[in-house]
């Protein structure tokens, strides 16, 4: 249903009615915003890149060939967006380019909480904190709903890969909660 | 059987067969830390589809729509210096070629001699291109060029900052 109007929208752009660029911005914008943040660890750099990101896709939906879905095609430019920034600024180039295969210790000793927290506080904490692969691919697969073969495209990957990062991240989490003894919540 | 994380991991996402879930099942349910483990993978899932979706500032539509529009706006300037000084090099060169077509004309031809009209347009060509590159015409020449030259660089230099207004 989303895809037919994906289409619909661009169609209707490609004849001329640009004001329903906005329908494209307002569908994607806040999640699109999720993952840039949650990536770069920065508000501002994050609705800035997302700005390119939008002029990027409006002034490319004439070549737009439906080859892909829209969605795929846009978090793809997001996503490699995002990394071209993480790369220029030199900051976090390490995680961001590393392999799959690198031993990121995603649970350090900085996760013990306070008991005060709130469960769903204290994970979205450790979310926060994540390097940019896996909060791209936990932004993807949980907020987008996307599936592991649209992530591998947008991420240009390996399904494995794309696997990997999605079991460390909840693993990570998992392992917070172990420690602190939070599954009986769900017992 | 081993349950390792991946097999956890994939119970989660229905990825094992029926034989190996209800396999993995037993050897779970009769291990009280595979249960904590399974039950708290389950806990992380479950928060992960319920992650926060963060928002935009509130004018972030407006930001783009007035970026589109600098940007078209920029083209549209561009298009119409781009066509006045197209318009005036025309003129120019029209001014060039009406000036050539006079001064031919105004030439005197012996009528005595029949000239074979060829030799007479080489000859006045030869004489014109000795004028073009003597004197006025060849300082009205080199405005002309330059005049060309300074619009093709403007006209990069514009096309550089459309490009960058689009990618914002």
């Amino acid at each position: 249903m989303k895809e037919i109007n994906d289409v619909e929208i661009i169609e209707s752009i490609k004849k001329g009615n640009i004001n329903d660029f906005n329908l494209l911005i307002d569908a994607y914008k806040n999640k699109a915003y999720s993952m840039l943040k949650r990536m770069l660890k920065n508000e501002s750099d994050a609705e800035e890149i997302l700005q390119d990101c939008f002029l990027k896709a409006y002034y490319s939906l004439d070549k737009f060939q439906y080859k892909s879905k829209f969605s795929t095609y846009f978090y793809r430019i997001v996503y490699n967006s995002a990394i071209t920034k993480l790369s220029g600024k030199k900051r976090l180039i390490e995680q961001a380019m590393d392999s799959v295969d690198d031993h990121y210790d995603l649970i350090d000793e900085s996760y013990s909480f306070e008991n005060n927290k709130e469960l769903s506080e204290k994970l979205n904490e450790i979310i926060e904190k994540l390097p940019p692969k896996y909060s791209a691919v936990l932004n993807l697969f949980y907020l987008e709903q996307l599936s592991i073969k649209e992530i591998c495209e947008i991420m240009a990957t390996t399904e494995s890969n794309i696997k990997v990062l999605l079991y460390r991240s909840r693993n990570a989490l998992k392992e917070i909660i172990i420690k602190n003894n939070l599954q009986e919540e769900l017992i | 059987m081993i349950i390792t994380d991946e097999i956890l991991n994939k119970i989660i996402d229905n990825e094992l067969d029926q034989e190996t879930r209800i396999e993995a099942m037993d050897i779970i349910n009769n291990s009280e830390e595979l249960t904590k483990r399974l039950s708290a993978l389950k806990l992380a899932d479950k928060h992960l589809k319920d992650i926060p979706e963060l928002n935009v500032s509130y004018n972030f539509n407006n930001i783009i729509f007035d970026k589109i529009n600098k940007a078209a706006q920029y083209a549209k300037t561009q298009k119409r210096f781009f066509i006045a000084v197209f318009s005036i090099i025309v003129l120019l060169l029209l001014g060039v070629f009406v000036f050539f077509i006079i001064s031919t004309s105004s030439m005197p031809v012996k009528p005595s001699f029949k000239i074979d009209i060829n030799t007479r347009i080489i000859d006045i060509m030869v004489k014109k291109l000795e004028e073009v590159f003597s004197g006025k015409v060849l300082t009205i020449f080199s405005s002309i060029i330059s005049l060309i030259i300074i619009s093709v660089i403007y006209f990069l230099e514009e096309s550089k900052k459309i490009k960058k207004l689009k990618n914002g």
